[in-house]
């Protein structure tokens, strides 16, 4: 069976006039169906390319990544988009919500380009929304919420669809300690559901709840390690930490 | 992703800009006004000539030696060349064509002059020489006296029925019927005045008028003129045959062999309006001319407003984007902006051109007529600029790369 994510020497290169900057330098990395694993390294290190490649939101410069088995490279732009659509929940640093919709509206967008009938996106919204707690929050404009509001609002965006991959790129950047840990609770809720989670942290106690943490170091992994997370989730991988 | 969502983001946005979408807005609401209110305009000028014209022409054409042309004559030389209309003409008519009740011919004189001992007429007094029946045929009736009857036709009597504005200018103080007045210097009792009237077709021409028998016309100022000649049909439906019928008679009197053209012609109340039209074509070129010009203009100012737009909204369409919005969905909803955007103004620009028309009409007395396809023309111009000067700024939204658009401060 081939995993959910497997990436195959993959590297990327950015061109800045005449200058290449590497920021993944032949990375192989497989990722199973269900596991929960934190992407963690310093600033520059490569990690927002990884996760961009793995939410088919941008393309390595080299290697083969394949979603479920199938190539990404070679997919039409509609492909991807219904790939980002439907498969994969993307939550960002800076929640990236749209700043004139409610919330309920921006939970709704992934629904309106999946083409669902508006009963049906209106129903599955509220579902979301309630799931991360804000369902007395559905017609709040982002500027009328809290950071961890927002980022909620970014959650239940991401999880609308019912994707089986989330990934969160710093999800907790912009949030307190105490918010940080109230999203990771719904983190490992969603885990412990069946999601896979894919998660980059500067934080080692944020990254104390995966199951499994990639370390990157310019580009390259420098360490991959699975371990006893920290509480909440019984996900399927809480196996034994690799030394 | 469906119509309703693109438009419902497009009147939001659109709102946010209120400033700034209502100057782009300016050139498609002139380009409408302009069209709109032309339109009426003409249409309501163009109502009123047929309105006047149906009272005093249903079922009347005139045989003559020129086609009707208003306005410009290219073809004058080459007419040149053809035959008056005289009794020959009159008498194969009145052989041939069984639909018409009347046939009369009438032979017309500019330049004239009417005398009344010290009292003259403008010189551009027009004298007509006609037979009974002239009177009806067209259109006008008579205030005061007497019609020409067939014994004024048949003794060449030297009777003349006076055009009200002559008859004013030389008896300003009594009744002419019974006087004797000199009409281009020819005796002529007066028997008859024409009643006025204040319209603003036709009027004129049997104002600073006189009429006489055609046979004294042709007693005094010879033959060689061509004659015109007004055929009344019983039923008025019956026209277009009875010109067919004319045709013919005319064509054959004349010797003409199939494949040549017509040396002669023929013109009803239809005709004047198809002159009509002609002339104010250009004046609707010109609407068009102007209309194009400020819509190209608006064209170029919506397709700045929307790259400006989409540059405002990289963020926003890289969140699309990076929720799975294919490039189509992003194309659609800024071309259904531009459209929208260029068709707000086409909405004001029918507003405001519909009460303009109508207040310019009440103001110059016309019976103004917005036409409905010229709202639809505005309309459907309208769509045509949002889509055309659209396409590009919406086309470089789809094609942004998403996660660059996600950076993009
Ligand atoms: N669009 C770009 N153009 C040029 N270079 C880029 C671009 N994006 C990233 N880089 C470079 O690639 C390298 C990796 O960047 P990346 O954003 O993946 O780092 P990161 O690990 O996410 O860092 P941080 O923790 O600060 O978010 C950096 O050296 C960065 O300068
Ligand atoms: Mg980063």
């Amino acid at each position: 069976m081939s995993s959910l994510i497997d990436f195959k020497s993959i590297s990327k290169i950015y061109e800045i006039g005449k200058i290449k900057v590497p920021a993944l330098i032949e990375v192989d990395v497989n990722i199973e169906d269900g596991e929960y694993v934190a992407i963690m390294g310093p600033s520059g290190s490569g990690k927002s390319t990884m996760m961009n490649i793995v939410g088919c939101l941008d393309a390595p410069s080299d290697g083969v990544y394949k979603l479920s088995g199938e190539r990404v490279d070679g997919m039409t732009d509609n492909q991807l988009a219904d790939i980002r659509n439907r498969r994969i929940g993307f939550i960002f640093q800076t929640f990236n919500l749209l700043p004139r919709a409610d919330a309920f509206h921006n939970v709704e967008l992934p629904l309106i380009y999946a083409g669902l009938p508006r009963i049906k996106r209106r129903e599955m919204a509220k579902e979301a929304l309630e799931r991360v707690g804000l369902a007395d929050r559905i017609k709040h404009r982002p500027n009328e919420l809290s950071g961890g509001q927002r980022q909620r609002v970014a959650v239940a965006r991401a999880l609308v669809n019912n994707p089986n991959l989330l990934l969160a790129d710093e999800p907790t950047g912009n949030l307190d300690s105490k918010t940080s840990y109230e999203m990771m609770e719904l983190f490992g809720n969603l885990h412990s559901e069946g999601n896979t989670i894919v998660i980059v942290t500067h934080e080692e106690d944020i990254a104390a709840y995966s199951h499994r943490v990639i370390r990157l170091f310019d580009g390259k992994i420098s360490s991959d390690v699975r371990q006893e997370p920290r509480n909440g989730s019984n996900g399927k991988f809480a196996g034994k930490p690799e030394e | 992703m469906n119509w309703m969502e693109s438009i419902a983001i497009s009147i939001t946005s659109i709102l946010n800009q209120k400033l700034r979408s209502s100057l782009t807005l300016l050139g498609v609401v002139i380009g409408v006004i302009t069209i709109i209110a032309t339109m009426s305009i003409i249409k309501g000028l163009k109502n009123m000539m047929e309105e006047e014209m149906s009272g005093l022409s249903a079922g009347v054409f005139q045989v003559q030696k020129w086609d009707v042309q208003i306005g410009d004559d290219h073809n004058r030389h080459r007419r040149k060349a053809r035959p008056n209309i005289g009794p020959e003409e009159v008498r194969a008519l009145k052989e041939n064509v069984p639909l018409a009740r009347v046939i009369a011919p009438e032979i017309w004189k500019w330049n004239a002059v009417i005398k009344y001992q010290n009292n003259a007429t403008n010189p551009n007094c027009t004298v007509a020489g006609g037979v009974p029946g002239f009177v009806i045929n067209n259109g006008i009736e008579i205030e005061n006296g007497r019609e020409l009857t067939e014994q004024d036709v048949q003794f060449a009597r030297h009777v003349t029925v006076l055009g009200s504005s002559a008859a004013q200018k030389i008896f300003p103080f009594r009744d002419p019927v019974g006087e004797y007045v000199f009409v281009n210097g020819k005796r002529a009792r007066v028997v008859g005045v024409v009643m006025e009237r204040g319209s603003m077709f036709g009027g004129g021409s049997y104002g600073n008028f006189a009429l006489v028998p055609l046979t004294t016309f042709i007693n005094w100022w010879g033959s060689e003129r061509s004659w015109n000649v007004t055929v009344r049909v019983a039923n008025p439906e019956k026209i277009k045959e009875a010109i067919d019928q004319a045709t013919v008679a005319m064509r054959v009197v004349r010797g003409l062999r199939p494949g040549d053209e017509n040396n002669f012609g023929i013109w009803h109340s239809d005709q004047l309006i198809q002159s009509f039209n002609e002339i104010t074509k250009w004046i609707r070129v010109a609407a068009f001319g102007i209309a194009s010009i400020s819509l190209l203009v608006a064209g170029i100012g919506i397709m700045n407003i929307m790259l400006v737009v989409v540059t405002e909204r990289t963020r926003e369409i890289g969140i699309r984007m990076a929720l799975g919005a294919k490039r189509s969905s992003i194309l659609g909803q800024f071309l259904v902006e531009a459209v929208i955007l260029s068709e707000i103004g086409a909405v004001i620009g029918v507003i405001i051109g519909v009460v303009a028309a109508l207040l310019l009409g009440k103001a110059a007395n016309l019976p103004i007529a917005v036409p409905l396809w010229s709202i639809l023309v505005g309309i459907l111009f309208c769509s045509a600029i949002g889509v055309i000067f659209g396409t590009w700024p919406a086309w470089k939204a789809s094609r942004l790369n998403p996660i660059e658009a996600l950076r993009y401060e």
